[in-house]
């Protein structure tokens, strides 16, 4: 092959290279090492392997001339500089070749041609024969004997013909073979290989496997089967080079050892030297394509999705040692490690991503552009993807309430906006987007998007949901009454779409009749009458629901008597007299606003307090109360006064286990009747002191719950031996929220100190704020945000709550440091500073921290999204107080749009 | 697996011929006959129909294509077969070391 040559003959450096490149795949081992030493000398690094390579080759065509002398010399100028796993297989090689240096087995012919032997060991005696190919030829003294040596030359030839593709002439060898002769099985495997090579898969793989198990060709078969898909029963001994059969066989010769070599150092853990293993020697591997280097590329790369924690853990750290300092093979390897990384960080589970994300998904942006091209519509999902990820909102820690932050705001907005732009088509970025603006306060911003979005997208249900929603927060009600009706009109089967449209038809309804417009709110309650339905359940369309609605807003707004007929209706389809008039009551506190009920609904109320009490009943008051108490601007203090009454009543009446689980589960999204869910979990206790359902409840509707992890996992074994699913549940919830809470009743206060020092001052105390990390051997942030959490919890609870507190300490503090955060609390100190009289001091075990190291500077950290200056600033919210000490379950809110 | 192998079509083929492709593979593969391979036909069509999907599998697709190197290359010769006949030296090595185990 030409290549390019100076005018003293001798080759450049990269001529030499493509000339020894091509040399090595051709097979002209001498040629390709010689130069690859050459090339060595410049850069050792890159060529020393592809020496190595064509060393193995080399000695690998002597064996096959049965040069094993030569081979061994080979072998051993490989052992001066070759890493030992390099050459493992060369000399097992080379050894089985030694070994397999032509004997007579003048006894298997001999044994053979007597006929007396049993079929297994006959079968022994036909392999023997057959893999000595070696053997020039056999005396066929007698008739016996001459039959062995005419089927051994036909099986011998019927194989060559076979390797030549000649099928025909194999078969034909092979024909004449009796059923009864030894070498039957290799028959068998001769027609296998034939019907492998026409591309029979079917024939060839029946074929295979009836072949003996315990024969050469039954072994054998193995690298057959690898090839048609199959997995193989190959011992470990002959792996190697059934693979390299069967990569041979498949058309990718080369392959086999390799692969074999990474198979066992995969299985064996060492994932990483597994990698490297094909890294160096195929100069394809990785790649983006459909061929094995790509398909192996996939394994490779994605693998460590599926890895165990530790393993993953140290696959991430090669992965990420790819993408520093360009140590890339190529730029392929870059950029699939960089995905890999990047899709790992999305992945997490970690409230924050990390800060590399971003800088690490653009570098794979850039890396992938270059390779495939730029493509708007690819970058505007990329874009998305990442803008997702930054959207995650991140659960407030501790006792933290209210809405959930974002975890990066700013950015999040940044690349979802980039993704409208690349692709305004991308319907998902606008989604996307939406809810971030407004988590921003970008009211205006959100507005416009929303707008937009119903005209790109005017058939998407998703966006009319949320321009419905949007228009619901400007109360644009008629806006969104259409918008619900179109996102009804494309998917009917949704069923909380009719629910969305009935909410939104009340309110509209209301809006209507507020404004003295009858009229058009009773027109607006007829369309929402047509979507009722014969659900008691139903709080939104269920039709008692909607004629109570219907009812309180004409008594409220219309006219009186047709309102009160329409509550009799109401009342006659609703499940009980109880939970109606509770609902009416309900809605009359959310529509009436200041105005008073009328007397006799008045008598109702309070009267169906009295008739009959239950605590199945109780629950379905409870789901009612719970449902109005997210309406907006809804005050339900009077109604829980009277829910907690009809609650004392019922517990006094008979009730099931069923029922009192049942109740407690809805009380627990109303923590002010706490009290009242101890009664019937109290109650339940008394007929079960072990019911670890009950106590669950009951420990955690204690003023201060400090159910241990030790004390819950008991709960939880017997809840899993009584196979109680639902305590189950509730275990696991508990044990999930405490690992919320500060440390407070872990930190062991007491066992590591001495007795308080009053004379702090001799300039080894602590600092001036109270410092964890070396004083309680606990990180300060986590010891400073619980005991920061703690104070403003006292600051707020009533002074009933914190002296219950103080008779009932958390585990290990002492009265002392409690009053000494009372006092903090009490005095609305913004800055934590313990006082130092009452500061224990712990035991010398090493280095004191010098007050450099102070890690508390009593200030929060500012938020992502406060940074930017473009977002207006404001306080971090204080840590609310923990009203809800019981983990709440997620609402299947009927109207979670709102 | 990568869809791409398991339907036969090239990584820059456009949504015809992806369809195409994914019509005749299951002819071959119906689900009363062989399931497993069906399925495996229908999610890599699921995964590549549109250019959508594409640039998301493309993109965000982790799915490893097997549990070991050599199981890879055994899920990989299911879909690129390719048959070829082994040397006759190649032979005579293999059949030498089966015979000794």
């Amino acid at each position: 092959m030409p290549h390019s040559r100076p005018v003293l003959g001798v080759p450049t450096p990269d001529g030499l290279e493509a000339q020894a490149r091509k040399d090595l795949a051709a097979g002209r081992w001498r040629q390709a090492r010689d130069a690859f030493k050459q090339l060595c000398k410049r850069d050792p690094a890159t060529f020393q392997p592809l020496v190595i390579e064509s060393n193995l080759g080399l000695a690998r065509a002597m064996l096959g001339k049965r040069q094993i002398s030569e081979a061994r010399q080979v072998l051993a100028y490989l052992e001066t500089f070759a890493p030992p796993e390099a050459v493992a297989g060369l000399e097992a090689e080379i050894g089985a070749c030694a070994d397999t240096l032509p004997t007579p087995p003048v006894d298997s012919v001999a044994l053979l041609a007597e006929g007396s032997r049993p079929p297994t060991e006959r079968r022994r005696y036909a392999d023997e024969l057959v893999a000595d190919f070696g053997r020039a030829g056999i005396d066929a003294g007698t008739p016996a004997r001459a039959q062995v040596a005419a089927d051994l030359l036909a099986i011998h030839q019927g194989l060559e013909a076979a390797c030549l593709g000649d099928h025909e002439r194999a078969l034909e060898l092979v024909r004449p073979l009796k059923r009864d002769s030894a070498f039957a099985h290799w028959r068998l495997f001769v027609r296998a290989v034939v019907a492998f090579q026409r591309n029979d898969a079917e024939k060839a793989a029946q074929y295979f496997e009836e072949l003996p198990v315990d024969s050469a060709p039954g072994r054998a078969r193995a690298a057959w089967l690898l090839a048609l898909g199959k997995p193989a029963g190959a011992s470990a001994v002959v792996a190697e080079i059934v693979v390299e059969a069967a990569a041979s066989l498949s058309g990718h010769p080369g392959w086999g050892r390799v692969l074999a070599r990474a198979d066992a150092l995969w299985r064996a853990g060492k994932h990483e030297a597994s990698y490297r293993v094909l890294r160096d020697w195929k100069t394809s591997f990785p790649s983006e394509g459909i061929d094995l280097a790509g398909v192996l590329s996939d394994f490779y790369f994605n693998s460590v999705f599926v890895l165990p924690e530790t393993d993953r853990m140290a696959y991430e750290d090669h992965l990420q040692e790819i993408t520093e300092g360009g140590r890339g093979k190529r730029p392929t390897e870059l950029m699939l490690a960089r995905r890999t990384l990047c899709l790992l960080m999305m992945g997490s589970s970690d409230d924050f991503p990390p800060t590399e994300l971003r800088p690490m998904w653009e570098a794979f942006l850039r890396d992938h552009e270059r390779a495939h091209g730029a493509n708007p519509r690819r970058a505007s999902l990329a874009w998305c993807r990442l803008g997702e990820v930054l959207a995650r909102t991140r659960p407030k820690p501790l006792f933290g309430r209210g809405a959930p932050a974002f975890s990066d705001t700013p950015g999040a907005i940044v690349a979802l906006e980039k993704s409208i732009a690349l692709d305004p088509a991308n319907a998902s970025a606008h989604l996307l987007l939406a809810p971030v603006y407004k988590a921003a306060r970008r009211v205006r911003d959100r507005n416009r998007l929303l707008d937009v979005m119903t005209v790109r997208f005017p058939n998407d249900k998703d966006v009319l949901l949320a321009a419905a929603a949007g228009c619901i927060d400007r109360k644009a009600l008629v806006k969104a009454v259409e918008y619900f009706e179109r996102a009804l009109a494309l998917d009917r089967l949704d069923p909380a779409t009719p629910n969305y449209l009935v909410e939104a038809c009340v309110r509209l309804a209301r809006q209507h009749y507020e404004k003295r417009h009858p009229r058009e709110g009773r027109a607006i309650l007829d369309r929402a009458g047509e979507l009722a339905v014969e659900a008691p359940d139903n709080f939104v369309r269920g039709r008692w629901c909607v004629a109570t609605r219907r009812g309180v807003l004409e008594q409220i707004y219309g006219d009186a008597a047709n309102g009160a007929e329409l509550l009799d209706q109401a009342r006659t389809i609703s499940p009980s007299a109880a939970a109606f008039a509770f609902f009416a009551r309900l809605a009359w506190s959310a529509y009436g606003r200041d105005k008073a009920a009328p007397a006799a609904l008045k008598t109702e109320w309070e009267r169906s307090a009295m008739e009959c009490p239950s605590a199945a009943e109780a629950t379905a008051l409870v789901q009612l109360l719970v449902y109005w108490a997210s309406a907006p601007n809804m005050r339900i203090g009077a109604e829980e006064s009277w829910l907690r009454r009809y609650l004392k009543r019922a517990a006094k009446n008979p009730f099931t286990r069923d029922e009192a689980a049942l109740l407690l589960e809805h009380l627990r999204k109303l923590p002010n009747l706490e009290r009242e869910a101890l009664v019937f979990a109290s109650a339940a206790l008394k007929r079960d002191r072990a019911d670890p359902l009950f106590r669950l409840y009951k420990e955690l509707l204690q003023p201060f719950p400090m159910l241990d992890r030790p004390q819950c996992e008991a709960i939880l074994d017997e809840a899993r031996r009584r196979g109680d699913a639902p305590a189950e549940q509730l275990a696991h919830e508990v044990m999930a929220s405490q690992s919320m809470l500060p440390r407070i009743g872990g930190v062991p206060w007491d066992d590591e100190f001495e007795d308080i020092d009053e004379d702090l001052d001799d300039g080894e105390s602590g600092p001036d704020s109270f410092n964890g990390v070396h004083v309680l051997g606990v990180p300060s942030e986590e010891v400073d945000e619980g005991i920061a959490a703690f104070v403003a919890m006292l600051a707020i609870l009533p002074p009933s709550a914190v002296a219950a507190l103080r008779k009932k300490l958390p585990k290990g503090m002492s009265a002392e440091l409690f009053d000494a955060l009372l006092s903090i609390a009490k005095s609305g100190t913004p800055r934590l500073e313990v006082p130092r009289a009452r500061l224990p001091r712990r035991k010398s075990k090493g280095k004191r921290p010098s007050r450099s190291e102070n890690h508390n500077t009593g200030d929060e950290p500012t938020p992502a999204f406060a940074r930017d200056p473009a977002v207006p600033q404001r306080k971090p919210p204080v840590p609310a107080v923990p009203q809800r000490k019981l983990p709440v379950p997620s609402d299947p809110a009927q109207a979670d749009l709102f | 697996m990568n869809p791409y192998l398991v339907l036969g079509v090239q990584m820059d083929a456009d949504d015809h011929t992806i369809r195409r492709a994914y019509l005749d593979a299951i002819k071959l593969a119906p689900p009363d006959v062989e399931p497993k391979r069906f399925q495996a036909i229908t999610t890599a069509y699921e995964q590549i129909r549109n250019e959508v999907s594409r640039h998301q599998h493309a993109l965000f697709d982790h799915t490893p294509p097997g549990d070991s190197p050599l199981d890879v290359f055994i899920r990989y010769a299911q879909y690129h077969r390719q048959p070829q006949a082994l040397s006759f030296e190649m032979m005579k090595q293999l059949l030498r070391a089966c015979s000794k185990t």
